[in-house]
């Protein structure tokens, strides 16, 4: 466990401000605890400073998590947003894209969002933007990236893509043995 | 009565004195009816054909009895917090299955409700719908309503004494029961018959001793037989003075009774035994049985991502049909048939239940974490009670998950994070390292690594696998977990310094034995009530031996009595950090021998009642060997000497021991 | 003529030629130098600087010349001249002496045995030839017999063999066997003046070699079997910063970054949004 460099503080913050834009501050600088950011063999966590503190007692070895895993670093230098990081991104998301009921399953295989199952998305949200996905009772879902902004979509057809998988809560049982 | 509001918790156990009469006839009734669905399933083997028909028929009936489910909703209603009327409404449209009926209805229903609680049940615990009087009710119900489709609700409720013969047979899930309401149909003739046989039986006690009889002089019995032979003598061990055949001795019919357990529910004898001298004879049986039938699917709300509420709702709307477990726990949902794989719902993958037996629910009750506490769960994974415990402290303070195996470290952590805890810290290290790694925690739980006699139902491998080893190892490994537990744990906390003990196994020797151990080689902890009310009080003592007289303190739980796993909760409270140096003067008396003894272990955990069980062993073998040189000894006094030193060792270890154990 | 009063007046207008010393002056007439040892009168030398370093150079100066006029004198063309005696002076040393070479594998050998060094001289005679060639070097190999344009075959080998290849092979050998012992000795000698155990030295060197190797694979050697006991390989060292520290450091620090990252994409202006609000301003 150890703080991030420069270098990979910022390509996190690049990667989540792609979905929460300058919220990034609301986990920085927190009202109720100190929280930071702590690398953990190649996982980011997020965790509170007190925990964090705690946990220095455990070996490297033995430690397994703690805290939230935001994602992982790649050998490439690159950091990829895991699933486990919705409840933040979820909470602080400045676009959001609500998919229908019939909807939910064929998201939460993996696929991405076609139109007919869009059910409503946040307005002026531009092509590329990461969206955090909900079905209709507000449960978030996974995350995404828009194919098209919300004006151009209006003329896709049915089944054309909408937003681009990127994760979803399905991987917690697809990917148990990869994700952690 | 609908068909749902008698699955559901309420329907109280007969008084004990009713109970008691009616509870041999019943319980030998569905033995009968169990042998003989053994004899059919030996015939023909059975396949899926068997599972879909019932099923459809079951659905038949389900509609026919859609008057009566209304008023499952109502009660339902009732059953949740503060549920409101209109959220029926919604659950209700387009959903046949769910009519809403008349109001006067309902309140006919409820009074019914309330009699045949009144009648029935006070001394249950109320903490499941009971196995008898659960599903089973129902099940008669649907029976009832085949034969005589006019009957009224109120005949039905007449006649629940009377059906209550019938339920025991009837303890599982629904496809299960359905199953078995086919069989039935099919042999109506032949169960008619064994009730004759039977109500003959319970008049007759005469006819009762000859059949015995009769049966005595078998070499190999088939299986209905030995069945009825194991009713029998457990009726004759009930009242034996009566019954018994002046030749036997009880010994004899106890032997018997045990090689019959052995052979028909397939345990080591062994293992009979153990679990069989933790019982009357009688309530053995029915936990034998018990362990035949599968536990109840129960899921626990998340409460840090939904409510009870909110959550019942979703998954009925998404054809899941679930109550409330009881009263005793308010984020606990019992799932009766679900049209979709409850493990797999969008409500499941983002974290707003977790699949979690009953029982597993009471260490946590049990430990009652407060918020901002500083909590350690030892053996973790897969993270039910850790994320039960994180949802108690509302994300607050911390919780530590510690697993030994790293491979379930990984559903552990997804499991965590997949229901939102974002308070803890997955380790991994053997949990004895623990108050090295680190300490002084507000409170432990520890959910020791057990044989899993409490859990047979869902793994009936333990009938055979566990060998009077296991029950030596385990024990062991336990007793060094809990002084690890207790030695974690911060005395001086403002609110906590509480330690809970649980195991999943019903045995003593890994229950009170080891809290008894933990409250001798640690006096500076005392036990506490759990704050749990029902459960059965732990031993205090047991086949000679005496423990700790506040183990009454402790619970247990039984598949038979709970309809939940087996199961054992014991909690600590820590008053000192400093662990009082007579302990240690015991220790050092005990001397060398004691270290020499055990040297495998780390030494610190080497104590006395490890000697004792490691000595036990020695002085059985020594006996047995002393036994046959003194009979050799009759004969030939040639080896008397040797004999003679043998004994005078074990006799000089014996009451070395005893004096050590005075001191301590 | 009273002369005696001139030579008088003569003799006052001159110094004595005695001078009196407290500590003898030494001298070196060969160099015609004198050393003083003399310790400097400070009271004088503050007082009539000048004068009093004059007298003292007259003094001295004196007693050489009293020195030169007593040496051995020849008569020669030139006229007089004295003979001086040998330089009794040394001159200091500048650098430190050289250290005796460490001595190679054979020289100690040869110590412990007590063999001594026999000189040989470097040309020999052919006594077939009555030829005299070098011993070694340029010219040499005449006793090698590889210039031989015959050679006997010997009766218990091959008869087909190469004798003269078989020569060359040999002398090879011989030649690489003492360019490896002289390498070694080398070594072992750099080793040794730099005050280290050679086997140490040696074995470091082996094992730079192996932690080299062991890092050229293309996963960098995380994936190879490693050996019981073996030394763990230090890579290089990254330097992180501390796990714990002042928490309010590391938020700024965090913020810092934010506030750059943010600036340059976290807050793209919307475009169209934009249109679209100033458009309905203007209705």
């Amino acid at each position: 466990m150890r703080p991030l460099t420069e270098e990979e503080t910022k390509t996190l913050f690049e990667k989540l401000a792609k979905y929460i834009g300058s919220n990034i501050k609301h986990l920085i600088d927190r009202p109720d605890e100190t929280y930071c950011f702590r690398l953990h063999r190649d996982r980011v966590y997020y965790v509170s400073e007190s925990i964090m503190r705690k946990a220095v007692s455990i070996g490297r070895d033995q430690l397994g998590s703690l805290g939230v895993c935001f994602g992982k670093m790649t050998k490439t230098g690159k950091f990829r947003l895991h699933i486990t990081a919705l409840d933040y991104l979820a909470q602080y998301a400045k676009h959001k894209m609500w998919v229908k009921p019939n909807g939910e399953m064929p998201f939460l295989y993996g696929n991405h969002v076609v139109k007919a199952h869009l059910g409503r998305v946040t307005e002026d949200t531009p092509e590329h933007q990461g969206v955090i996905i909900l079905n209709m009772s507000d449960v978030p879902l996974g995350f995404g990236v828009t194919a098209r902004s919300t004006t151009d979509s209006r003329k896709l057809q049915p089944t054309d893509i909408v937003a681009f998988h990127q994760a979803d809560i399905g991987e917690y049982l697809r990917e148990e043995d990869t994700l952690f | 009565m609908g068909r749902r509001a008698k699955n559901k918790q309420g329907p109280p156990a007969p008084l004990p004195g009713t109970q008691e009469s009616k509870g041999p006839s019943r319980r030998q009734l569905s033995k009968v009816r169990k042998q003989q669905r053994l004899q059919d399933s030996k015939k023909r083997s059975q396949d899926s054909d068997d599972d879909s028909q019932p099923q459809v028929k079951k659905i038949k009936t389900q509609a026919k009895q859609n008057g009566k489910k209304q008023v499952s909703a109502s009660k339902q209603d009732e059953s949740w917090d503060n549920a409101s009327l209109d959220s029926d409404d919604e659950l209700l449209d387009g959903d046949d299955e769910f009519p809403i009926g008349s109001d006067e209805e309902i309140d006919e229903d409820e009074e019914a409700l309330e009699e045949a609680s009144d009648e029935d049940d006070l001394d249950n615990d109320g903490v499941f719908p009971k196995v008898e009087n659960d599903f089973l009710g129902s099940e008669s119900e649907v029976e009832e309503d085949e034969e005589e489709a006019g009957d009224s609700d109120e005949d039905e409720d007449a006649m629940l004494d009377s059906d209550e013969d019938d339920i025991a047979e009837f303890a599982g899930l629904d496809e299960r029961k359905s199953r078995k309401l086919e069989e039935r149909a099919a042999r109506e003739a032949a169960e008619a018959e064994a009730e004759l046989r039977d109500s003959a039986m319970q008049t007759n006690i005469g006819e009762d001793g000859r059949e015995f009889e009769e049966d005595e002089d078998e070499d190999q019995a088939d299986i209905s037989q030995i069945n009825l032979r194991i009713k029998e003598t457990v009726n004759i061990l009930g009242n034996f003075k009566e019954m018994r055949d002046p030749s036997k001795s009880r010994q004899d019919y106890l032997d018997r009774l045990l090689k019959d357990i052995a052979t028909y529910y397939g345990y080591s004898d062994f293992l009979a035994e153990k679990l069989f001298n933790l019982f009357s004879p009688a309530e053995a049986i029915e936990f034998f049985e018990a362990n035949e039938v599968p536990r109840p699917v129960t899921i626990r709300t998340n409460t840090l991502r939904t409510r009870r509420r909110d959550l019942a709702q979703a998954l009925i709307n998404r054809g899941v049909n679930l109550e409330p477990i009881g009263k005793w726990t308010k984020v606990g949902l019992q799932v009766f048939e679900s049209q979709v794989p409850i493990g797999a719902t969008p409500e499941y993958l983002a974290g707003h239940y977790m699949l979690q037996a009953a029982s597993s629910f009471l260490p946590v009750m049990a430990l009652a974490p407060q918020e901002h506490e500083r909590v350690l769960d030892m053996a973790s994974a897969p993270g039910g009670k850790t994320t039960h415990i994180a949802a108690l402290l509302k994300n607050t303070g911390m919780v530590f998950a510690n697993d030994f195996s790293k491979d379930r470290l990984k559903s552990l952590t997804a499991n965590i994070t997949r229901l939102g805890a974002k308070n803890t810290v997955v380790c991994n290290y053997d949990g004895r390292e623990f108050p090295k790694v680190i300490g002084g925690f507000d409170r432990v739980l520890l959910d020791a690594p057990c044989s899993g006699t409490g859990v047979i139902s869902k793994d009936p491998g333990v009938k055979v696998n566990k060998t009077e080893k296991d029950f030596i190892d385990i024990p062991h490994l336990q007793k060094q977990l809990i002084l690890c537990a207790i030695d974690s744990v911060d005395a001086n906390s403002k609110t906590g310094g509480y330690i809970v003990y649980s195991t999943c196994s019903v045995t003593v020797d890994e229950n009170e034995a080891v809290v008894d151990y933990a409250l001798r080689k640690r006096p500076n902890i005392k036990l506490v009530s759990t704050g749990i009310e029902f459960g059965r009080e732990g031993f205090v003592s047991y086949r000679g031996k005496t423990f700790h007289p506040s183990l009454n303190l402790t619970r247990r739980y039984y598949p038979h009595m709970h309809n939940m796993d087996g199961f054992y909760v014991a909690k600590f409270k820590k008053f000192s950090n400093k662990i009082p140096k007579a302990e240690k003067n015991g220790k050092g008396a005990e001397g060398q021998e004691a270290d020499d003894e055990n040297s495998n272990g780390p030494t610190t955990f080497l104590e006395d009642e490890d000697q004792n069980i490691m000595q036990g062993l020695y002085i059985f073998q020594y006996g047995q060997m002393l036994h046959f040189s003194l009979v050799h000894l009759t004969n030939n006094c040639g080896d008397f000497l040797h004999s003679e030193i043998f004994f005078n060792r074990i006799h000089a270890k014996a009451s070395k021991e005893s004096q050590t154990q005075e001191i301590t | 003529m009273d002369v005696s009063s001139a030579l008088e007046a003569h003799q006052n207008k001159f110094k004595s030629i005695e001078v009196e010393k407290l500590v003898p002056v030494e001298f070196d007439l060969n160099l015609l130098a004198a050393f003083d040892t003399n310790a400097i009168d400070e009271k004088k030398l503050s007082s009539k600087k000048e004068n009093y370093l004059k007298e003292l150079n007259r003094d001295n100066a004196q007693l050489l010349f009293n020195q030169i006029f007593k040496l051995p004198v020849e008569s020669t063309d030139a006229g007089l001249l004295a003979k001086l005696p040998e330089s009794s002076h040394i001159l200091p040393r500048e650098k430190a002496l050289p250290k005796a070479k460490p001595m190679t594998r054979w020289e100690k050998f040869a110590q412990i045995k007590g063999i001594q060094k026999k000189k040989k001289e470097r040309m020999v005679i052919d006594e077939a030839t009555g030829e005299y060639s070098p011993r070694w070097g340029y010219g040499g190999g005449k006793k090698d017999k590889t210039k031989d344009w015959l050679l006997e075959v010997p009766s218990n080998v091959d008869p087909m063999e190469d004798q003269y290849a078989k020569l060359r092979e040999e002398k090879k050998e011989r030649v690489d066997k003492n360019k490896k012992r002289q390498k070694r000795n080398e070594e072992e000698a750099s080793a040794t003046s730099k005050g280290q155990d050679p086997r140490q030295v040696k074995k470091k060197q082996l094992q730079d070699a192996i932690a080299v190797t062991k890092r050229s694979t293309a996963s960098l050697g995380r994936f190879d079997k490693h050996i019981e006991g073996e030394p763990k390989m230090k890579g290089m060292k990254r330097q992180f910063a501390p796990n714990i520290t002042d928490s309010k450091v590391e938020k700024q620090a965090s913020m810092d970054i934010l506030n750059k990252v943010v600036g340059k994409n976290g807050e793209v202006l919307n475009v169209q949004k934009a249109v679209r609000q100033s458009k309905r301003a203007r209705k």
